[in-house]
């Protein structure tokens, strides 16, 4: 027993490090660095004044000879050609309420195709799995008409005359959304795994379906919820096909979709570019995005172990 | 059983509504709530009418698409200028910094450049306010998206009265999308104003697109290089044999640091803009005149022979880079000494303390003067604009004396309104940008659109270009097989 106790307060042998130990260790590190590399050409390049990067564009390193924090103030505080303040709080409502209508639809939707017996459910469920061989790309331009002739909106008379729901919220708010298939099987995977007796002594114990869904149910699905709202902020915070193609307005654009017309100058005809607000604005997208992977990275894993479909 | 199950169906429903309305007016006190336009007028399709657009009887709010070189932001110009003058005096990076007195201007004096599309958007309002017509404007972004966005708005008849593009605006026209310009109107514009502003927009003898400060090609040089080289900084080469001559004496002097260069010729959008000027100069082309492809002309063969040749005056890959960046930044950092390239390149050169030549693109033998429009931004109207009388009235705006006079002040782009450009003022005020102008007539064209598979036709073209000048190949072979190809699609 005593001889276990001194065992135990021993201080554990450092592991020796082998040169071929060392070695991978080096070759992890460039890689790392040749990865981290565009960040931080981003961040150099952020401190930039608009003049003096056109100059020094094609070095690999580019540092400024007179750093100014102009790009990074215009990220936060927004400036008086683009209004940063406003695509910020944008992106963020997009994101917060598309993450809240996925988790809900998600779990609704799941519980529906793993718990409730109709006619024709796997049929459905196979349509709507379909959907998502549907690459957005082509899908643009059917969306686009489909969101002109939305009935009795924006100036139409039954499906013409105006412009439906285009440059309106509710392309945010009832197009962008819409359901998350790939939510829906991960939560029907899950839940066809969690015995039906559950449900059953929950309500024998006087449960209502609301109760029982969300009380007994849905913390059981925790992990695949987090995993759904990681990848719908992600995919949402970074989407910028629906703020560009379905609106005009200024008030209504997203952080991305921003960018994009701001890049979109570098084509334009004799316009003078400001590559590194554009670049310090592209940081601005990049790292929230990065921050919420590296930190609840774990429950991605785990929600898709709970799926069953982690290999 | 069912009742309930019908009420979970209807949850998600309810929280969707729920949070909308939450959302609406917290998200941002500026926006619109759902169900509004978040312009503070109406958008393309309800400006038809003009008391959607609250103005008086006999007002018309147009929508124009922003063009970037004279956008001023997104909303209505009477909204915009003021902002866009705060933000100009704030802008720190404007070299000089714009002052206050940079506002004030006399017609014919020079201006600071970076008050250009303040003083032409102010112009425009104007204009079209004393005929009771108020400008919206928007950005659709430029190059694919923009295609994307204009196709989809077409589909969907809900379009700006003025759309703007380069390349895909012949295609829309083309494809009976654009309305004609009126009669007297096209006949003013081809009397009166120089044709790289109106011929790639040209079908079937009707005009469907203006540009008010087109680019075409024209040869810079870099004179630090060329001197090294033992040359004459100041001279143009006025034949091609000539300018292959410079280069290759560019080239040996360079030893490796840097070279003779020439023209980027990659197999996309950027390198047949640049290099297609060769191909018309030598009395070739893209394409014949009912618009089929004309590869693997005799003209055609001896150009690429050309281009051959000044391959060999660039690092190795340079030239057909399937990226164009890399071959403009070997100009900038001075590492070629030669560039056909459109009228911003005079400009950047003087931003980075290149001392630059300019001179048009010299003649081969037994060739005439030819070129391809180049970042033009092509207004036009579409045929199912709303206000169409109101968005020609824009267009007339685009060419009238003062806009063209302040494209003529500004000294980045030349004017395109011959009784301005070809005044003794202009010609010895900016005789740099008299010479762009002088590239703008003659033989100007835009890239041709074909009528199937227009981009697969394209590429055809491009990589034979491609590989007849990276390899050996017998050329005359490369590009006949090319035209066949490219006859191929479109049987």
């Amino acid at each position: 027993m005593a001889s276990n106790a001194i065992r135990s307060a021993r201080p554990k042998p450092k592991p020796k490090l082998k040169p071929a130990h060392l070695f991978g260790h080096a070759v992890l590190l460039l890689v790392g660095l040749v990865l981290l590399y565009p960040l931080i050409f981003m961040i150099m390049a952020g401190f930039f004044t608009k003049q003096e990067f056109l100059g020094s564009v094609i070095k690999l390193f580019p540092i400024p000879k007179e750093p100014t924090l102009e790009n990074f103030r215009a990220l936060v505080q927004g400036t008086t050609d683009a209004a940063v303040t406003t695509y910020l709080r944008n992106s963020l409502f997009r994101t917060v309420y598309s993450t809240a209508w996925a988790i809900l639809t998600s779990f609704l939707g799941g519980y529906v195709f793993a718990r409730l017996r109709f006619k024709g459910k796997d049929q459905l469920f196979l349509l709507l799995l379909a959907t998502q061989m549907i690459p957005t790309t082509i899908a643009i331009i059917p969306t686009y008409l489909e969101f002109a002739r939305f009935p009795f909106m924006g100036g139409n008379d039954v499906f013409t005359g105006g412009k439906g729901i285009l440059d309106t919220w509710w392309v945010y708010l009832i197009g962008g959304p819409a359901i998350n298939v790939m939510g829906t099987f991960l939560v029907k995977q899950s839940l066809e795994k969690v015995p039906f007796e559950l449900d059953e002594a929950a309500k024998m114990d006087g449960a209502g379906t609301f109760r029982v869904l969300f009380q007994i149910l849905f913390p059981l699905q925790l992990p695949i919820m987090a995993f759904i709202a990681i990848t719908t902020a992600l995919g949402t915070w970074n989407d910028f096909i629906t703020p560009f193609f379905y609106t005009n307005s200024d008030a209504l654009q997203t952080l991305p979709s921003a960018i994009t017309r701001l890049s979109s100058a570098l084509a334009s005809p004799g316009a003078v570019v400001n590559y590194p607000l554009i670049i310090t604005l592209s940081l601005g997208i990049t790292i929230p995005a990065m921050i919420i992977f590296f930190f609840f990275q774990k429950y991605i894993v785990q929600g898709l172990a709970n799926t069953g479909i982690k290999g | 059983m069912f009742n309930r199950k019908r009420l979970w169906a209807t949850l998600p429903l309810a929280a969707a509504l729920s949070l909308s309305a939450c959302s609406s007016g917290g998200g941002n006190s500026s926006s619109p709530a759902p169900g509004e336009s978040a312009g503070s007028s109406p958008s393309a399709s309800e400006s038809a009418s003009p008391s959607a657009s609250g103005n008086s009887a006999g007002a018309v709010t147009i929508t124009v698409l922003n063009e970037g070189a004279v956008g001023v932001g997104v909303g209505k110009l009477d909204d915009l200028l003021g902002e866009k003058k705060k933000s100009l005096l704030k802008d720190e990076t404007q070299t000089p910094r714009v002052k206050e007195s940079d506002f004030s201007r006399t017609p014919g004096q020079p201006i600071h450049p970076g008050v250009f599309p303040y003083f032409y958007q102010e112009i425009i309002r104007d204009k079209l306010k004393s005929k009771n017509i108020t400008v919206k404007t928007e950005d659709w972004g430029w190059g694919e998206p923009l295609i994307q966005k204009e196709t989809a708005g077409f589909l969907a008849k809900n379009i700006p009265d003025i759309i703007v593009g380069e390349t895909q605006m012949p295609g829309f026209a083309l494809q009976g999308l654009l309305e004609p310009f009126p009669d007297d109107m096209a006949a003013e514009i081809r009397e009166t104003i120089a044709p790289a502003a109106w011929k790639p927009m040209e079908v079937d003898g009707k005009i469907y697109g203006f540009a008010s400060q087109p680019g075409v090609n024209s040869l810079f040089w870099n004179k630090k290089l060329v001197k090294e080289a033992g040359l004459d900084p100041d001279k143009a080469p006025a034949s091609w044999d000539e300018l292959l001559a410079n280069i290759q004496k560019v080239t040996e002097a360079g030893k490796g640091k840097f070279y003779g260069g020439g023209v980027y010729a990659g197999p996309n959008a950027g390198g047949y803009l640049r290099y297609g000027p060769l191909l018309v100069i030598n009395n070739g082309g893209f394409a014949d005149a009912s618009g089929n492809p004309a590869f693997n002309s005799d003209a055609n063969v001896k150009t690429v022979e050309f281009l051959r040749s000044l391959n060999k005056n660039h690092p190795p890959g340079l030239m057909v880079n399937p990226q164009e960046g890399p071959y403009f930044d070997a100009f900038k950092k001075q590492q070629t000494a030669y560039i056909i390239d459109g009228p911003w390149r005079a400009s950047e050169s003087a931003n980075l303390g290149i001392e630059y030549g300019m001179s048009p693109i010299p003649l081969s033998e037994g060739g005439a003067a030819g070129n391809i429009t180049i970042g033009a931004a092509f207004h036009a109207v579409p045929k199912d604009a709303k206000n169409k009388e109101a968005a020609f009235e824009y267009i007339r705006a685009m060419y009238s004396d003062e806009i063209q006079t302040l494209i003529a002040d500004t000294g980045v782009r030349s004017p395109v309104k011959k009784a301005i450009a070809e005044s003794a003022d202009y010609q010895a005020k900016h005789p740099e940008m008299y010479l762009h102008y002088q590239a703008m007539n003659g033989n100007v064209q835009g890239l041709p659109t074909f009528k199937k598979e227009d981009s697969k036709v394209w590429q055809t073209f491009g990589e034979a270009v491609a590989k007849a000048i990276m390899t050996n190949g017998d050329i005359k072979g490369i590009l006949d097989e090319a035209q066949a190809k490219a006859e191929s699609i479109l049987k």
